[in-house]
């Protein structure tokens, strides 16, 4: 009995050592996230010219927006020397973060199959059109020698009956 | 001989008809480089490019009046991009903005506020401004600003009864938060400033 109390408050020693060590590893540096965002907005910069362009980026830039906000709050708490409530509100720009890059990353694979879909299409279509020209070109030039001819074998024609 | 002339000729049709489709589809899987930049500009209470002031044709403020302006920037750099405003006070003694050195206005920083902007995304500021105190200290003066609900103190901004505030445009590039913003068209710069006058 006695050595299960001892496991027990032995574990929630662990147990609250780890997560102190966990709030204590969040970073405070402002400039941390600005790099993060900056990586993210690159992404973004990416899915944009891939093609997507819809309410889905707009999401990512909310979540990101609502970091900026929490980095300004943490920095000012920071000036003020009130590094516990800075860091809550640099965890919650942590957890925002993440779950903009998630979805970054997700639309970035999403804008790398459509971008890449494209380029097959365009470039077949390319070799495709350039084939039917080949093949229109040679039965256009048929009919042209075939007109020719028809209207050369009139004309010997006429000349013949001419003649006769 | 005249089947190989025409095998010739409708094989160069194969190739000049493949080059300007191939070109075609290079053309459109391609992104344009388009000029880039940011637009920024300011609108009075009404929303209209005038009444910035509580009198018409004149930037005198009086104490306690409330002053609304809209800052509207609008991201024509067709890229996402990581946008930092600031607000300064200073008055006519103040160093200003140097668009050719890429310098920022030597002025006490009232306000940042930092957002991502999607290419072609307008970002309308709304600012509410009073002045709640001045003073003068030895040809010093010292104004408390109520900005947007907050009351902030800014010391030391010059001798001249004159003031403006500069509202710079920043952007984030490489690691750091820079002055103005990169383009293909080289650095480029965007700030504004409004002049005013406190009647005690």
């Amino acid at each position: 009995m006695k050595n299960k109390t001892l496991l027990i408050i032995l574990l929630s020693i662990i147990i609250l050592f780890v997560s102190s060590n966990q709030i204590n590893s969040i970073n405070i540096n402002e400039n941390y996230y600005y790099t993060k965002i900056e990586n993210i907005v690159k992404k973004l910069n990416e899915i944009y010219y891939k093609g997507i362009r819809d309410e889905r980026l707009n999401n990512v830039t909310t979540l990101i927006n609502e970091a900026l906000l929490n980095i300004e709050k943490g920095k000012k708490l920071k000036e003020e020397e009130k590094l516990e409530e800075a860091q809550g509100y640099f965890e919650s720009t942590e957890k925002l973060l993440n779950e903009a890059e998630k979805m970054t990353n997700k639309l970035l694979e999403e804008a790398n199959i459509k971008d890449q879909n494209f380029k097959i299409m365009a470039y077949s279509i390319a070799v495709i059109s350039s084939i039917i020209t080949y093949f229109s070109s040679i039965l256009m030039f048929k009919f042209y020698d075939y007109w020719r001819f028809r209207k050369l074998k009139n004309c010997i024609i006429l000349k013949r009956e001419e003649n006769e | 001989m005249n089947k190989k002339y025409f095998k010739a000729e409708f094989l160069t049709v194969l190739l000049v008809s493949l080059i300007i489709y191939l070109s075609i589809a290079y053309a459109v899987t391609t992104p344009r480089i388009d000029e880039e930049y940011f637009q920024m500009y300011i609108l009075g209470r009404e929303k209209t490019a005038d009444k910035y002031y509580p009198y018409e044709n004149n930037r005198t403020v009086p104490l306690n009046t409330n002053v609304i302006w809209y800052i509207i920037i609008e991201n024509y750099i067709r890229k996402p991009s990581l946008v930092l405003i600031k607000f300064k006070l200073g008055n006519s003694t103040t160093k200003t903005v140097n668009d050719s050195k890429f310098e920022p206005a030597e002025m006490p920083v009232i306000q940042e506020i930092t957002k991502v902007l999607l290419p072609d995304e307008k970002w309308v500021i709304k600012l509410t401004w009073k002045i709640v105190k001045i003073e003068k200290i030895h040809d010093l003066h010292y104004l408390t600003l109520d900005w947007n609900g907050t009351k902030i103190p800014v010391n030391d901004i010059g001798s001249k009864d004159s003031f403006r505030f500069v509202i710079e445009l920043w952007t984030y590039n490489n690691g750091k938060f820079i002055l103005g913003w990169d383009s293909i068209q080289g650095r480029k710069v965007a700030w504004l400033q409004m002049w005013f006058e406190v009647q005690t």
